[in-house]
Parts: C-alpha cells; structure tokens; sequence
C-alpha cells in the first residue's frame, strides 16, 4: 500500500557528535514507545475501526510516523 | 452511526473562523503544527526560522512547508470531512506541493519513482546520494 519519497520531512543538519543525544534518539525512534512502535499500533489497529473516519485518520498517522 | 453531538461536530461547523487562524505553513512546519489552537511551546524553547542556502534546499524547504500544511488538513479533514473551506484550502496547498516536487525534480532528479525525470540513463534512483547521506543538502 504504500510509496516513499526520497527526501526528509525536515530538514537535519548534524554538526557535532553526542553519544547522549544518540541513544536519547535512538531510543524515540525505536524504543519500547517509540515512533516505531507507534506506528505499528496505529496500522494494526486500524482493522478494526468500525467507520472509514476511523480507517482513515489511524492509516494516515500510522503512515506518517 | 454517531451521536447526536458528534453529529453536530461533524457537520455543524462552520470553519470561517478556524481558517483564518491558521498558521502559515512556514510557521506551521517549524512548530509542528497547523493549527494555533493545538500548539504547546515546550518551556521557553523558540523554534528556529528556517532558510535554504541555495536554489535547491530552497525548494525543498518549500516542498517540506506546504507537503505539511497539505498532510495537517488531510488529518484534519478525515475527522471532519465536510468542511468546504479546508477542503479548498488543502487542494490550493496539494496542487502547489506536487508543482514544487516537479520543479525540484526536474532540476535535481527523482524524488518518487514515479517520476518523469527517471527516463534517463544511468537509472537515476540509485544516483543521487540518500537522504540520511546529506542527500538533500
């Protein structure tokens, strides 16, 4: 179902290196309550949305996270 | 289906307000939000104006601007899908994203694969460095 595009939804620019910061976001992204998992739960939940109100707003959250 | 106040909410509404206080999309893209009403600074933190330094992070600042404005009101318009004025005001803000993908890509190659600037050869998709690679930069 879905397509990507080749650029980011905001703009980085990464000047220095910090270890702290990194695992701080490493673990937003991919940690217990991160995007990730986030996502995941708004794409499987959306199965069982009884309206395409529902359906729609959990696939296109969960898309874009 | 819903009930009667949510009914209300649905179709009761009258966005002419809302409309007018909405965020522009820059101010919207570096606060993460649309809409004034829904936007909590965090502590004293000011968010960073943002320019390009040449024509093509210029384009694709733009292109990040109004694909979030576009993506904020077709959240918006999912829960409340008959609200004419956000209808317009997204199609104004989807037809300007898709010139700017176009105007990017023609000058500096594909950003979808469905793109017309991969009738080239080499295959252009693998060229041009990833995102995550400063490929943006």
């Amino acid at each position: 179902m879905w397509a990507y595009e080749k650029r980011l939804q905001y703009p980085v620019n990464i000047k220095n290196k910090d270890l702290k910061m990194a695992k701080l976001l490493t673990t937003q992204y991919g940690g217990s309550n991160g995007e990730l998992a986030a996502a995941l739960r708004y794409l499987n939940q959306r199965y069982t949305m009884p309206d395409n109100r529902g359906k729609a707003l959990l696939t296109d959250i969960g898309t874009e996270e | 289906m819903y009930n009667e106040s949510e009914k209300e909410y649905l179709e009761g509404e009258n966005s002419g307000d809302r409309l007018m206080s909405l965020y522009s999309p820059q101010e919207g893209y570096i606060k993460g939000n649309l809409f004034p009403e829904l936007y909590d600074p965090y502590k004293n933190y000011k968010p960073l104006m943002l320019r390009g330094i040449d024509e093509k992070s210029r384009i694709l600042l733009e292109l990040g601007e109004i694909s979030f404005a576009s993506h904020e009101l077709n959240l918006y318009l999912d829960v409340h899908p008959k609200d004419n004025s956000m209808i317009k005001l997204f199609n104004n803000y989807r037809r300007k994203a898709n010139q700017l993908m176009n105007d990017y890509e023609n000058k500096f190659g594909p950003i979808t694969i469905d793109s017309e600037a991969l009738n080239v050869v080499p295959f252009a998709w693998e060229e041009e460095a990833w995102p995550f690679e400063g490929g943006n930069k």
